[in-house]
C-alpha cells in the first residue's frame, strides 16, 4: 500500500462560504498519518472557551508576573473547561504518564512578548503532577535564537527539553521529509513546507500556547497561526508580497495530520499582547496587557474571540480596523504607524479554518465562560 | 608552466598568462546584493554552469581568489569541462583536487529533459543562466529535439524570470529531473545512463549548507555519497519509490556527489 495519503483542500472548498476567493493555491498534502477517532482540533470541547481574567496577574510597570495568580488562573481555566472540580483530574483527563508532550510556545516577539515562562512552567508543573516525567516534556519553537532570549530552562525542572527546531535557518533536518504541504505561491523553487519531526515521530500530544497578537499578514496571530506556521518549515514564503496566501495556508497546515489530531489543548497566554505591527514588537507602545488567558480545544473559536480583543484595542488606539484590507493602506512605515499595513490583512483565515473542520467560527455558537481571579 | 592533470580535472594556471584559446571567467559565488531592489529576497547565484553547458568543449580560465578556488574547481569538474584556475588559494584548490581524484569514476553523459535552442544571443545566455540556477536541467541544441520533453525555441521579450517560470510550469514540477529543498544556493547537474545517475551538487555560498532535501526523478534504491570536507558522510531519510528518489544531505561544503543505481 502506498504509504502516502493525499488530501486536497480543493475538496473542502464548497463548505468555505463567503471568505473563499475565486482562486486559491493548489495545495498537495502528503502525510502517512490517519486522523484520530477524535482529532485534537476541534477536540472534546468544540465551540467552548473559558476565559480567565486577573487584574494583578502582571505588573505592567515592572513586567513581573504574579505566579500564584497564574497558577490559580490555569487551575480555574482547566476546571472550567472540563467541568471537573479538581484541577488535577482536569489535567489527567487530557494527559497520561506515558505521553510525550510538546508545548508549542511562541517566541517571535521575544523577549518582550512571548509565551510567558511562568505560564509554561505552570503547564509543566501540572503535567508532571499527573505523572508525565520531565524527560517526556518538550518546550519547542522553530527558531532557537528567538527562543534563547526567553531562557525557559531557568523556569522548569531539569530534564525538561527546551528545543529550537531550525538550528540553521532553512535547514530541513528538524523536519519530517515525508510529511509536508506542497504549494507554489509565487514561483518560488522550494515548494515544500515540512512538518516538525518531533510532531510526527516523538510527541503523542501537543499543548499550543500562543499569545494575543496582531499580525500584519494574517490579521491576528493566535492558536491557528502558532500551531500552523510554528510546526512547518518554509512558511514565510506565503507573505512575500502585499497580497499574501495566509488566508488559506494557515488552516491547510493546521489541518494536516498528525498535527491536527495531536494538538489536544490550547492555552492562550494574554499576559502581554501586541496590538499593531505583530508578530514582532517594533515599538513598546504597541504592547498591551490583556491580563487574561483562554482555555479550550477549539482553536477557531478561541481565535474568533481573539479577533475582538485585538480589534477593540485598536479602536481604543484610533488605529484602522483589523479588517481593513484596502491596498491603499499597505505602505512603508507600518512599524511606526498603526494606520499603515504591511500586507493586505487576512483575518478571514480563521473562518477558512472553520471550513476545514478545525472549529467553530460563528460567534453565536461559541459558548464562552468568563472567570476572574 | 601549465599544469593539466587530466582532461576532467581542473588545474592551476600558476603565473602563466591566460592562453589565447582559454575563455576567461570570474569565480562562481553567491552575491547577496543587499542594495539592489529585486522581486524576491533570494540570493543571487553567480554561476558559470550555463557557460559550461553552452560550450562544453571549450577551455576555461577562472580567476578564483582564496577559497573560491575550491568552488571554481568543483563547479568545472561537475560539468566536465577543462578548466585552469588562477588563484592564490592553492591550498584550498589542492584539497578539492584530492577530493575529486578520490571520487569513483563515472563517465556518463549529461541528463536533461529540456532542449534549449541556442541562438547565441545575450538573451539566450541569460535564459540559460536562469534555468541552470533554478535546477531546470537542459541541454543545448541547434534545432528542436523531438525526444526532449520540452523545447525552448524562442526567447520572449520582457522579464526573463517570467519566461523561466513559464518554462518550469510547462514542464511541470513533477517531471523535473532534479528538485532541491531547503536551500537556494545549491545547483545540481546530473549525468547518467539508464541505470545509474550521478548527482553533482555545487554549493555556491562559501559556507556550509546544513540539511538539504534532494529529489531525483526515477527510482534508484542503491546509493553512495561523497561530500567534500565531510569524511564518512551518509545520506539521511533515503527513499526510493516508484516515481522518485529522495534523500537528505546532512551537511555539505562546496561540493557533494551522490551516485544512484537501480
Amino acid at each position: 500500500m502506498d504509504r502516502r495519503t493525499f488530501l486536497s483542500v480543493a475538496a473542502a472548498a464548497p463548505a468555505l462560504g463567503a471568505v473563499l476567493p475565486n482562486e486559491f493555491p493548489k495545495y498537495r498534502t502528503v502525510s502517512r498519518f490517519q486522523p484520530a477517532a477524535l482529532p485534537g482540533m476541534p477536540g472534546r470541547y468544540a465551540g467552548q472557551i473559558i476565559r480567565v481574567r486577573s487584574e494583578h496577574a502582571i505588573d505592567t510597570v515592572t513586567e513581573k508576573i504574579d505566579v500564584p495568580a497564574i497558577q490559580e488562573m490555569i487551575a480555574q481555566g482547566m476546571r472550567g473547561l472540563t467541568g471537573m472540580p479538581d484541577a488535577r483530574d482536569a489535567w489527567r483527563s487530557f494527559f497520561e504518564p506515558n505521553d510525550v508532550v510538546g508545548i508549542k510556545v511562541n517566541c517571535s516577539g521575544a523577549p518582550q512578548v512571548m509565551s510567558s515562562p511562568e505560564v509554561v512552567a505552570e503547564i509543566v508543573r501540572n503535567l508532571m503532577a499527573v505523572g508525565v516525567p520531565a524527560k517526556q516534556i518538550w518546550i519547542y519553537e522553530r527558531f532557537p535564537d528567538q527562543m534563547a532570549t526567553v531562557k525557559y530552562e531557568n523556569y522548569v525542572p531539569a530534564g525538561v527539553h527546551v528545543d529550537g527546531i531550525e538550528k540553521t535557518r532553512t535547514s530541513v533536518l528538524g523536519y519530517d521529509p515525508g510529511t509536508y504541504v506542497e504549494v507554489d505561491f509565487f514561483g518560488e523553487d522550494d515548494t515544500r513546507s515540512m512538518m516538525v519531526r518531533h510532531v510526527t515521530e516523538r510527541f503523542t500530544k501537543i499543548i499550543n500556547v500562543p499569545n494575543m497578537k496582531d499580525h500584519g499578514a494574517a490579521g491576528v496571530t493566535g492558536c491557528l497561526k502558532n500551531i500552523a506556521y510554528g510546526n512547518f518549515s518554509n512558511v514565510a514564503r506565503s507573505h512575500q508580497f502585499s497580497k499574501t496566501n495566509t488566508l488559506s495556508f494557515i488552516g491547510t497546515l493546521a489541518s494536516t495530520e498528525p498535527l491536527r489530531s495531536k494538538t489536544v489543548l490550547n492555552i492562550m497566554d494574554g499576559m502581554r499582547g501586541v496590538w499593531h505591527g505583530g508578530p514582532f514588537l517594533h515599538e513598546k507602545r504597541f504592547r498591551f496587557y490583556p491580563k487574561q488567558m483562554m482555555f479550550g480545544t477549539d482553536p477557531v473559536a478561541m481565535d474568533r474571540l481573539l479577533l475582538d480583543v485585538i480589534e477593540e484595542k485598536r479602536k481604543q488606539e484610533n488605529a484602522i480596523s483589523v479588517w481593513e484590507r484596502s491596498p491603499a493602506n499597505v505602505h512603508k512605515g507600518f512599524e511606526k504607524d498603526p494606520n499603515a499595513n504591511n500586507f493586505v490583512r487576512e483575518p478571514g483565515h480563521i473562518e477558512f479554518a472553520a471550513g476545514l473542520g478545525l472549529g467553530t467560527y460563528d460567534i453565536r455558537k461559541i459558548k464562552e465562560k468568563a472567570l476572574k481571579v | 608552466m601549465l599544469l593539466l592533470v587530466a582532461a576532467a580535472l581542473p588545474a592551476l594556471l600558476g603565473n602563466q598568462p591566460v592562453p589565447s584559446d582559454c575563455i576567461s571567467l570570474t569565480a562562481p559565488k553567491v552575491n547577496m546584493r543587499p542594495n539592489v531592489a529585486r522581486a524576491t529576497s533570494s540570493p543571487w547565484v553567480d554561476s558559470n554552469a550555463w557557460r559550461f553547458l553552452r560550450n562544453p568543449g571549450a577551455k576555461y580560465c577562472i580567476d578564483a581568489p582564496g577559497k573560491l578556488s575550491a568552488l571554481a574547481a568543483a563547479e568545472a569538474f561537475a560539468y566536465g569541462v577543462t578548466a585552469l584556475v588562477k588563484t592564490d588559494g592553492t591550498e584550498a584548490f589542492g584539497r578539492m583536487l584530492e577530493f575529486l581524484k578520490g571520487l569513483p569514476p563515472a563517465d556518463f553523459p549529461s541528463l536533461a529533459n529540456i532542449a534549449f535552442v541556442d541562438d547565441k544571443t545575450l538573451a539566450a545566455g541569460e535564459m540559460m543562466n536562469l534555468l541552470a540556477r533554478r535546477n531546470l536541467l537542459y541541454r543545448v541544441v541547434a534545432v528542436p529535439d523531438p525526444k526532449a520533453q520540452l523545447n525552448v525555441t524562442k526567447i520572449e521579450p520582457g522579464d526573463p524570470s517570467k519566461q523561466a517560470y513559464a518554462i518550469r510550469q510547462q514542464l511541470g514540477d513533477e517531471k523535473r529531473l532534479l528538485r532541491i529543498y531547503g536551500t537556494e544556493v545549491v545547483i545540481g547537474h546530473l549525468t547518467g545512463d539508464g541505470s545509474h545517475i550521478r548527482v553533482n551538487l555545487v554549493n555556491y555560498s562559501q559556507r556550509p549548507v546544513t540539511g538539504m532535501r534532494v529529489r531525483v526523478l526515477g527510482s534508484f534504491p542503491h546509493s553512495s555519497v561523497s561530500v567534500f570536507g565531510v569524511p564518512g558522510a551518509k545520506l539521511a531519510d533515503f527513499q526510493a519509490d516508484g516515481e522518485a528518489t529522495e534523500f537528505t544531505i546532512v551537511e555539505m561544503n562546496e561540493y557533494a556527489v551522490v551516485d544512484l543505481a537501480k
